[in-house]
């Protein structure tokens, strides 16, 4: 039987990794870019300093998450369609890459397909005509091809926001998500939108200060001071014929400037720190520029951007080279560099990428040979310094990103993957030293691996950056650190003991190592351990989490739906360990009890956030709410099938079953 | 004698009350019942607001659970399980060293349901909204409703309130106020059609209303916001009957003393000779000190519309003393059993002012919880550090017997 098993989840595992996609056609006609960017040029460009969203970041981290956003995916996949009859060409972008693009071939960016639209009423509520989809169930759409449905799509968001949480349907909500992700599209290509235009000069005034009828934006700040002058005259006497377009230029200018106001800032002031946090973004440039007090590194910096993104193609990227060179030396003086590098480190380390496949995906196949050879104590030791090395790697990750954010472990939702995949397969290797049984070993990897995957999903499909600024309510190193880390230890315990609950139904519905009742007993033991190592840091994590809210929202407790999830979790632990002391129920009762209150974590961890109500209302995603079906689901078969397999009549033990009772590890 | 009543035999149904209560079983039984009605009352809040919830679920003797079926609600719930915890979490247990986690653990959670009774009981809640330069010594509740009789009595004004749960009946018939507790008044008033969300409308004919009209207007109704209670602004009907003179009737509306506006302006009617002013409002408290708000500072974090803090800077007035006062998030003022919480802000349209509202709470238990929560922790550290200590003992035990 256990071979059975080994070999069934093998082949699940081969099979699930060797899936594919058709990829979406582009014309090639669209395409104005024929060589692929230099991967020094990437790591440049990835590596900019940038502020964003209130704080300072990695262009790449920007891209990435944008992509994300709007893609749903890490890259961005197409094949160029010959119009000639000839072999499409695919073509797979990185999201630094795509940032280039829309930098410096816009057009070309324009006409990738984008915009991930799950739900397709959404593409009839705005008007645009459907072409069957080349998915199953979503459509990518590009730019190009949405732009003129933008106004319809801007009034159905429009009617979709005046709904509010549960009054929010699917739909509105898919409305929603399409106008930000335009919007996102929109913010990024406004940044460098302004280098591609020439601005056409009418009016000898005009004509006489530039020399020529065309000038682009830097040319025009070159000589801004004089412009700023030209058009305060001229807006005295606007009448006047050698104004020619003095005052429409200066109006563009000034709408430009104040709508990129709190977009991306390319540019660190000139002030400490202490003096000025804001970056200044092309358009902040525009006003000092007529002023004739715009600093010569800012103008410099502003030179750089633009023969980056429309000099020769040749030059791009020295010029890119050089405008990461003078951010750098201006955020280092600053006092901004530092956490830049590490972050854009960090991205290109992604420890916690490397802890699947290093650590936990290796374990998991270690662990799968060693139910079959149990004897083997070089599996056993390898299958334990694997995952242990997989739980290094994730605990690394989150103290990079503590270093980076300088603050405690949790700070959003997706930092509750990382710690609890760390916690849990800490607490699962520390029961494995303490009891080697095999089970905790085995339940570390399987433990890690899903975790670390599901955090990689998450972060994609939620699409937000997740090292981003904190709401003033949050904005306290002492709750993050006491309420929401013993909270989230309380969840890692909480699960883990589901995990090992299951582990022994299914032990037990399965006839594995039947005979071996140590075996069985300890597997109960450690589903108690961790039952009540969870009970404790939970009960302690809710308290202290309405201490924190009586100091924030002035009560302890208001019945708020993530309070009571928590409260809940402690409610169904006590049951349980109090009906196992009371002697209401037994290995089997406690075991079906400690599973299902895996589903009291998952609904507190994840799903009161998916009810849209409280104050804790954040981190809502469709594909959540299908991640979660599908938990409570497997739980749900998994004890019903540990429920049934304890009923079926037991065959006598063969001589393979003999073996196997022999699983334990030797001590020597 | 009767046998149930002799000393022996006392005790014995003593002992045996003690060990049904103190049943482990029977606590298990009240924790599931509890985790029900928890996720009952979780769910409940997709349609309906937290205040309300908590009144119907948690707050109350019985509550609405699923499929129209009903249970015992929040009240007699935590009742049973503070008797439960007391007669077996702590008079039934062994006091000995092996349970002395145990022990301190219960004394805790009980520690922490008495500072849920006393909350219950004792506490009130509510908010005051101040612009730059104003100050209040009062505070009023965010969902709460009184009818206020205000008389000029010289130079005082002395002021009688009516809480909405006396008018009650006021929804759906006529409550007479006046006479009983209000006998000092030379009249009586009765309140109808009380409406929990509505607003003044001129009466036309081409209308059909349903409402009584008062001077040419009525009330219309609106429906309750359920999900934001604090939002519905109620109103009634009052009419005014002395023993001479004729009834007076008038409309009554919330809205007009919400304290944003500060225009608290009563209806103002004359019996006898003497003036008397009658407003609905929401329930107001007093505090035992005045607050100034001076300033309202918002700081995003840079380049975005995010708040990266928001800090009202107060004084503090009290015994002819000027207290400066910072009151920031997750930093309240705490003075004289009142804490002043910041809580939202704004600003005036017209003319750019900033305007701050903080909550503000009386809780006589107010640090109990947090004080329980390092009795629970102690204790379950200490009985689950014991088991797994002695566990990790077994083990190396049963090891060293294997080699």
């Amino acid at each position: 039987m256990n071979r059975c098993i080994a070999l069934g989840l093998l082949l699940l595992a081969l099979l699930l990794s060797g899936c594919d996609r058709k990829k979406t056609q582009v014309d090639e006609a669209l395409r104005t870019r024929l060589d692929s960017y230099a991967p020094s040029l990437v790591e440049v460009v990835a590596s900019l300093p940038v502020q964003h969203d209130g704080r300072i970041k990695p262009f790449g981290t920007l891209a990435a998450f944008a992509l994300y956003f709007t893609h749903g995916r890490r890259d961005l996949q197409f094949a160029w369609a010959n119009a000639n009859g000839g072999a499409a060409q695919a073509v797979t972008l990185s999201s630094t890459e795509w940032l280039l693009d829309i930098a410096m071939h816009q057009k070309q960016a324009d006409a990738y397909p984008l915009f991930r639209v799950e739900n397709r009423q959404v593409m009839d509520a705005i008007g645009y005509a459907r072409d069957g989809g080349q998915r199953m169930d979503f459509d990518y759409i590009s730019y190009a091809d949405l732009l003129p449905c933008r106004d319809q799509l801007n009034e159905q968001a429009e009617g979709a926001g005046k709904h509010e949480g549960p009054e929010q349907s699917t739909l509105d909500r898919a409305i929603l998500r399409l106008a930000s992700q335009v919007r996102v599209y929109e913010e990024l290509q406004g940044a460098f939108a302004p280098f591609a235009l020439l601005f056409p000069l009418k009016g000898d005034a005009l004509q006489k200060l530039y020399g020529k009828d065309h000038v682009s934006l830097v040319e025009l700040l070159q000589k801004g001071n004089e412009f700023g002058a030209m058009v305060q005259q001229f807006a005295k006497s606007p009448a006047d014929k050698a104004a020619g377009n003095v005052l429409e230029v200066g109006q563009w200018l000034a709408s430009y400037g104040e709508s990129q106001s709190e977009k991306i800032g390319f540019f660190p002031p000139k002030e400490s720190l202490k003096a000025a946090e804001k970056w200044l973004t092309v358009g902040d440039l525009i006003r000092p520029a007529m002023q004739g007090r715009l600093p010569a590194e800012q103008m410099a910096m502003l030179e750089s951007l633009d023969a980056a993104c429309v000099g020769d193609p040749a030059d791009s990227a020295p010029a890119w080279s050089l405008l990461h060179d003078r951010v750098v030396a201006a955020a280092a003086l600053r006092g901004e560099q530092s956490r830049v590098a590490m972050e854009a480190g960090y991205y290109q380390w992604s420890l916690h990428y490397k802890a699947l496949h290093i650590g936990f995906l290796p374990a998991f196949f270690c662990v799968l040979l060693l139910w079959l050879m149990p004897r083997s104590r070089v599996l056993w030791l390898f299958a334990f310094v694997l995952s242990a090395v997989g739980a290094s790697f994730v605990i690394g990750d989150i103290v990079l990103r503590c270093l980076i954010r300088e603050r405690p472990p949790i700070t959003n939702l997706y930092d509750t993957f990382l710690f609890i995949t760390s916690v849990g397969t800490v607490v699962a290797l520390v029961t494995e030293v303490i009891n080697r049984r095999r089970v905790a070993l085995s339940i570390a990897p399987i433990f890690g691996s899903l975790l670390v995957m599901l955090a990689r999903k998450f972060e994609v499909e939620d699409g937000q950056d997740t090292m981003k600024q904190l709401q003033a309510v949050l904005d306290s190193n002492y709750w993050l650190a006491t309420h929401v880390t013993t909270i989230n230890f309380g969840y890692a315990a909480g699960m883990i003991a589901a995990l090992f609950g299951t582990a022994w139904l299914l032990m037990g519905a399965l006839r594995i190592c039947r005979n071996d009742e140590a075996l069985h007993k300890s597997v109960v033991r450690m589903t108690y351990g961790a039952t009540a190592f969870g009970l404790l840091l939970s009960v302690v994590g809710t308290i202290l989490g309405g201490v924190w809210a009586n100091d924030s929202w002035g009560r302890f407790w208001g019945w708020d739906t993530k309070e009571n999830g928590a409260l809940m979790i402690c409610i169904a632990q006590a049951a349980l360990l109090h009906a196992r002391m009371s002697g209401m129920v037994r290995d089997f009762g406690f075991c079906v009890g400690a599973a299902l209150t895996g589903c009291v974590v998952a609904f507190s961890w994840f799903h009161v956030n998916q009810l849209q109500v409280g104050l804790h209302n954040y981190g809502f995603s469709e594909s959540t709410g299908q991640a979660l079906a599908i938990f409570y689901a497997s739980q749900l078969g998994l004890v019903l099938v540990g429920v049934v397999g304890r009923l079926l009549p037991v065959r006598a033990p063969t001589a393979a079953h003999g073996r196997m009772t022999q699983g334990a590890l030797p001590t020597k | 004698m009767s046998d149930l009543l002799k000393p022996a035999a006392a005790s014995s149904i003593w002992r045996s009350v003690l060990a049904s209560l103190g049943s482990m079983k029977v606590a298990v039984v009240i924790l599931l019942y509890l985790g029900i009605l928890v996720f009952a009352g979780t769910i409940a809040q997709i349609d309906m607001s937290a205040y309300d919830v908590q009144k119907r679920y948690f707050e109350s003797w019985t509550a609405p659970l699923f499929f129209g079926l009903h249970g015992p609600g929040g009240l007699p719930v935590m009742a049973m399980l503070f008797l439960t915890l007391v007669c077996g979490g702590v008079l039934r247990v062994r006091w000995h060293k092996g349970n002395l986690g145990i022990l301190v653990a219960h004394m805790g959670i009980l520690l922490l349901l008495l500072a849920g009774y006393v909350k219950y009981q004792f506490s009130i809640s509510g908010m005051v909204a101040l612009f730059e330069t104003e100050s209040s010594q009062n505070f009023v509740s965010f969902h709460e409703w009184e009818l206020a009789v205000i008389q000029q009595d010289g130079l005082a004004v002395r002021e009688r309130t009516v809480s909405a749960d006396e008018l009650d009946g006021a929804h759906d018939g006529y409550v007479m106020v006046g006479g009983g507790a209000h006998g000092e008044l030379p009249f009586s008033f009765l309140v109808h059609h009380w409406l929990d969300n509505c607003e003044p409308q001129p009466a036309s004919s081409t209308v059909n209303i349903r409402m009584p009209i008062v001077d040419g207007a009525y009330l219309r109704p609106l429906d309750t916001n359920l999900r934001k209670r604090e939002v519905n602004i109620a109103g009634c009907y009052v009419e005014v009957r002395a023993a001479t003179g004729p009834v007076q009737k008038a409309i009554l509306w919330g809205f007009e003393s919400r304290p944003m506006l500060f225009n608290d302006a009563p209806w103002v009617f004359e019996v006898a000779g003497q003036r008397y002013g009658l407003m609905l409002r929401r329930k107001t408290w007093q505090l035992p000190f005045t607050l100034r708000l001076d300033q309202f500072k918002k700081q995003d974090h840079p380049g975005s519309a995010m708040a990266r803090d928001f800090s009202s800077y107060v004084t503090v007035q009290e015994a002819g003393r000027d207290l400066p006062v910072r009151i920031f998030m997750n930093n309240p003022l705490r003075r004289d059993g009142h804490v002043v919480y910041q809580t939202q802000f704004g600003q005036d349209p017209r003319n750019k002012r900033y305007y701050s509202v903080f909550e503000i709470g009386r809780n006589p238990s107010d640090a109990w919880p947090e004080w329980s929560c390092y009795v629970i922790a102690v204790g379950l550290l200490l009985h689950f550090g014991r088991k797994l200590l002695g566990y990790i003992r077994a083990q190396a035990r049963q090891r060293a017997g294997a080699l």
